[in-house]
């Protein structure tokens, strides 16, 4: 309920039964003040024709009836007019007369409630022995008195709705402009003028805002360090880690037995894994920082043969035979090149580690079948390695896990390969479909919207 | 086919060493520079790559690629880039890099860049004719020839051939070859292709054993090593 409604219904409900209450003291004090003439009436009241009494039974016109009349009655209550032509004596008032010498009651009216009274008079005052005065509201008294109250509600209402109606506009006007200031661009203060709790209740605003702001600027802060720490620290390690593949991918091509080549081996998995950790530490913290998406157009086939070309080195260590095959157009895609680059990396990389030597990994990039209902891409990762068990499949590209049995191999780091690949699909609008391989190992699949470009000259 | 002449640009000592080192053995020529300045003080002609990394002291490597392509020349650049920011790269793609590498990187993805930029001017082979070992295929007058002698295919062998010729050394997707090759109506789907493969291989005889199969992916077709 607004407040404006609440206020019109409150207004309502304290005005209306005061109304209702003034209807009736006013209407009491009428009914006294009829009495008073009736008794008036009665007490000079004679026998003789009712010197208001009606000329005619239908007025004329426009003509008031006389409000007040005095009727004689016989003791048998019948007229006692010269021509009989009194109106019947009230019933009510006759059961009375049985036991008292004055009666009083109600009188209805078409014009409303009147009022009646009969006195039986002291004996041996013939013609009559009863007098019967009555008086009727005057004619459209009491529409006046109904259009009068009304007056009275609707002007209590208006009075109200107008003294409201500022304060009203004023709190829309706040609320106004603290959803305005919401935004993260508005950074002034709001300013409401006058002095009163609207204005206390921008000022109170604009305290917490205030705090909520420094407060979020050191988180914002924190976190712009935290980053830079991270991309510089990506920096330092990426250059002698480069170095230190270069030294052992020399090694590993003149490497002088099977012993040696083994370590070698060994080593070249070894600094693949601290590449993909850091590449993935980098892709989190960008996941994670808010960092909006660079989402823009790219070479999809590039990117995989780029991927493919980087896991070839982890693959021969690891003797794994890893293909791969892309048509021969480009396939061009909106996407952040370094997310992208990762999310298809993580794919390779988890079907090389979770293999065998003599084991395969092929990547397979298409167009999606014309039977689409959108042109797009699909990229099948598939292995034949240890696989996921059917019932950890769900689970496996949320952060922190790693399958029970067959990827708990190792400890992989932090677990985030997957859980990039599905955050970042998510951010490009690609599906990640995760299912077993027959007969064995996983096979991984995204898709999603893609152009098919003209090919280069 | 002549040495090749790369402008290697990188800071960092041991890292500049081992990728001159790695060049070199892979037979290119590299002159390698450690500053930004010393990098546009660098003639260009006569280079057929330039090796850029972006932090660089006496300047950025923007700046570098800046003065690169204002002098209007199109020596392919390959950016060096430490940096797992897409804003750097995108950077430098507008200023006129044709590529980038992240590091940490291994040599030989490296060698496949540098490769892929030098080769991509001269796509030599005319696309009528395909040669590979004892065969050679015609395209235009549907014609294969092993040593010289011609063989006899059907129209969806001869499709199949064309298509893994085409894109000789690379495996070929089942997919992509069904679509080349098969009409669905008439040839079946992925099912029949190995059927069509393994005929295709009977036919060509010592030719036949230049398509491998590629375990998930599809077919290939590789010259025999020499």
């Amino acid at each position: 309920m607004t407040l404006r409604t609440r206020l019109m219904v409150t207004t309502l409900a304290v005005a209306v039964p005061l109304a209702a209450g003034l209807f009736l003291f006013a209407e009491r004090t009428r009914i006294a003040d009829m009495q008073a003439s009736i008794d008036r009436a009665l007490e000079t009241g004679s026998c003789g024709p009712g010197s208001e009494g009606p000329r005619s039974r239908v007025p004329p016109r426009g003509a008031q009836r006389a409000p007040l009349e005095v009727h004689p009655y016989t003791d048998g209550f019948v007229s006692a007019r010269p021509d009989g032509r009194g109106p019947e004596f009230p019933s009510e008032l006759r059961a009375q007369l049985a036991t008292t010498d004055r009666a009083s009651s109600a009188w209805t009216t078409p014009e409303g409630r009147g009022r009646q009274t009969a006195v039986r008079l002291s004996a041996g005052s013939a013609p009559c022995q009863i007098l019967l005065a009555r008086m009727r509201p005057r004619p459209g008294e009491l529409r006046e008195r109904m259009v009068g109250l009304g007056a009275i509600v609707f002007v209590v209402m208006l009075a109200v709705t107008i003294a409201a109606g500022p304060t009203l506009a004023r709190i829309r006007r706040l609320s106004d402009a603290v959803r305005s200031s919401t935004s993260r661009a508005q950074n002034t203060d709001i300013t409401m003028s006058g002095n009163d709790e609207v204005t206390g209740l921008a000022s109170a605003f604009n305290q917490a805002r205030r705090q909520v702001r420094t407060h979020l600027d050191e988180v914002e802060a924190r976190e712009r360090t935290l980053r830079e720490f991270v991309a510089n620290t990506t920096h330092d390690v990426a250059v002698p880690l480069t170095v230190l593949q270069t030294h052992l991918s020399a090694l590993e091509q003149t490497a002088a037995d099977d012993e040696v080549s083994a370590r070698v081996r060994d080593a070249m998995r070894e600094a693949h894994y601290m590449g993909s950790l850091l590449r993935n530490l980098s892709a989190a913290s960008r996941l994670d920082g808010g960092v909006p998406i660079d989402a823009r157009p790219l070479d999809l086939a590039a990117l995989v043969e780029r991927v493919v070309a980087r896991h070839q080195p982890l693959a021969r260590a690891s003797g794994v035979d890893l293909n791969m095959a892309i048509p021969s157009v480009p396939i061009v895609v909106h996407a952040d090149a370094t997310l992208a680059e990762q999310a298809v990396g993580n794919l390779v990389d988890n079907a090389i580690r979770y293999n065998h030597p003599g084991g395969h990994v092929a990547v397979v990039l298409d167009h999606s079948p014309p039977s689409d209902p959108v042109s797009g891409f699909v990229l099948r990762v598939s292995d034949d390695g240890v696989g996921v068990e059917a019932a950890e499949l769900p689970q496996l590209a949320t952060r922190r896990f790693r399958g029970g049995a067959a990827r708990s191999r190792r400890p992989d780091g932090q677990g985030l390969g997957l859980a990039i690949v599905s955050e970042a699909a998510t951010a490009f609008g690609w599906q990640l479909l995760l299912k077993a391989n027959t007969p064995t190992g996983l096979l991984a699949e995204l898709r999603g919207p893609s152009t098919k470009a003209p090919t280069k000259p | 086919m002549v040495t090749p002449r790369i402008l290697l640009v990188e800071d960092d000592h041991a890292l500049g060493t081992q990728v001159q080192q790695a060049l070199t053995t892979a037979g290119c020529s590299v002159i390698w520079v450690t500053r930004a300045d010393d990098a546009q003080a660098e003639p260009l002609d006569g280079l057929d790559l330039i090796l850029l990394d972006l932090m660089l002291p006496g300047g950025h490597g923007f700046d570098v690629l800046r003065h690169v392509r204002g002098q209007q020349h199109q020596v392919p650049v390959l950016v060096l880039s430490a940096r797992s920011e897409t804003t750097d790269k995108v950077r430098a793609l507008e200023l006129g890099a044709d590529d980038y590498l992240t590091k940490p990187f291994w040599p030989e993805e490296l060698l496949a860049r540098v490769r892929a930029r030098l080769r991509r001017p001269s796509l030599s082979q005319a696309p009528g004719t395909l040669t590979l070992g004892p065969m050679t295929v015609r395209v235009d007058a549907r014609l294969v020839l092993v040593d010289d002698y011609p063989v006899d295919l059907t129209r969806v062998e001869f499709d199949l051939l064309v298509a893994l010729a085409r894109r000789q050394g690379a495996a070929v997707s089942r997919s992509s070859l069904v679509t080349q090759a098969l009409d669905p109506d008439r040839d079946g789907d992925e099912r029949t292709l190995d059927v069509h493969v393994s005929r295709l291989r009977k036919k060509l005889g010592i030719a036949g054993t230049m398509v491998s199969t590629v375990w998930g992916v599809g077919y290939r077709l590789q010259e025999p090593a020499r």
